[in-house]
C-alpha cells in the first residue's frame, strides 16, 4: 500500500527524516520501504492548498480513475477550467500525476497513492510538546 | 536493475515548493555515490527556480557546485541551506546544476520570494570561467 503522509511542521524535521533514511539504507538494514511526505510550513499553507473541493477531487480520481481532466470534472460536477487549475496545482504538490495517454491525447490524472495520512500538530499553548510537558521541564 | 526504496518529500511554504527525491541505486557507473537524487525548487504557480540532479555525477567537470555560488550571490539562505543540509551533509552535493535564466527569474520574483537584493558589484564572468 502506498501512503502519502501530509504534515504541518518545520523543514528541519524533514531533513532529519531524510538523513535517517540515508543512514538506514547505507547500513544495509533499511527499516522501511521508503516514504513520501508532503509537508506544509504552516496550517494556513495547508488549508490554502488542500481545500475540501480539492480533497473531493483527489478522492474521486483515486476511486474512479478518469481518463481525462474533463471526465474528472464530470465526476465532481464542477467546471472544467476550475478542475484543470486544481489538477495543475495538485500536480505541483506531488499529490497526483498528469500523464499523456488519455483519449484523443488528453492528459490523464492519476493519484499514485492508496491512502493519505494527515498528521497535524496544532498546539494551543506555545512551548508545550506533544506529551503536554512544558518545553522547559 | 533492482532499485531500493525511495524517499521523497515536498515542502510547501510561502508560495515556494521544494521537492527532494533520494533513491539508492546499484548503477554505480552512472552514480558513483550509489545514490540517485533530484532537487526541485519552484513556486506554487509551477515556476522552476532551481532544478538539479546527479545524473552526470561521474562526469569530469560536473563537479563544480555553481548553484551554491549563485545561491549565495542571491542570498536565499533558507532554501540554499536546506539543499546543502539534505544533500551536502552526505558529501554528494556536487551534482549537475541546471538553471533556467536564474538571474532573471530571481530578480523578477525577488519581492514575492522575500529575497534580498542582489549585490551591486558586477560579476566577473572571466574569473568564473578561469576557476
Amino acid at each position: 500500500m502506498t501512503t502519502l503522509y501530509i504534515t504541518v511542521g518545520d523543514r528541519e524535521q524533514l531533513r532529519e527524516d531524510t538523513l535517517q533514511f540515508v543512514q538506514a539504507a547505507e547500513s544495509d538494514v533499511p527499516d522501511e520501504d521508503g516514504k513520501v511526505t508532503l509537508q506544509f510550513g504552516s496550517y494556513d499553507d495547508l488549508v490554502d492548498s488542500l481545500t475540501p473541493l480539492r480533497l473531493e477531487l483527489i478522492q474521486a480520481i483515486a476511486k474512479h480513475a478518469p481518463e481525462s481532466m474533463r471526465e474528472a470534472a464530470r465526476l465532481v460536477d464542477r467546471d472544467v477550467s476550475d478542475v484543470h487549475s486544481d489538477l495543475k496545482q495538485l500536480e505541483v504538490l506531488g499529490i497526483l500525476e498528469l500523464e499523456e495517454g488519455g483519449p484523443g491525447g488528453a492528459m490523464q490524472p492519476i493519484v499514485p497513492f492508496d491512502r493519505i495520512e494527515m498528521h497535524i500538530d496544532y498546539p494551543l499553548v506555545e512551548g508545550v510538546d506533544d506529551n503536554g510537558t512544558p518545553a522547559s521541564v | 536493475m533492482a532499485q531500493g526504496p525511495h524517499f521523497q518529500y515536498t515542502h510547501v511554504e510561502a508560495s515556494l515548493v521544494e521537492n527532494v527525491v533520494l533513491r539508492p541505486t546499484e548503477d554505480t557507473e552512472t552514480y558513483p555515490s550509489g545514490w540517485k537524487y533530484t532537487l526541485h525548487l519552484g513556486t506554487l504557480t509551477d515556476l522552476t527556480l532551481v532544478r538539479y540532479d546527479n545524473a552526470h555525477e561521474g562526469d569530469e567537470g560536473a563537479r563544480t557546485p555553481h548553484c551554491w555560488k549563485r545561491y549565495r550571490r542571491h542570498r536565499i539562505p533558507r532554501n540554499g541551506g536546506v539543499a546543502r543540509g539534505v544533500l551536502g551533509e552526505r558529501g554528494r552535493v556536487l551534482g549537475r546544476c541546471r538553471w533556467r535564466s536564474a538571474t532573471a527569474l530571481l530578480t523578477a520574483h525577488r519581492s514575492s520570494l522575500r529575497l534580498q537584493p542582489p549585490p551591486q558589484r558586477k560579476y566577473d564572468h572571466a574569473l568564473h570561467h578561469r576557476r
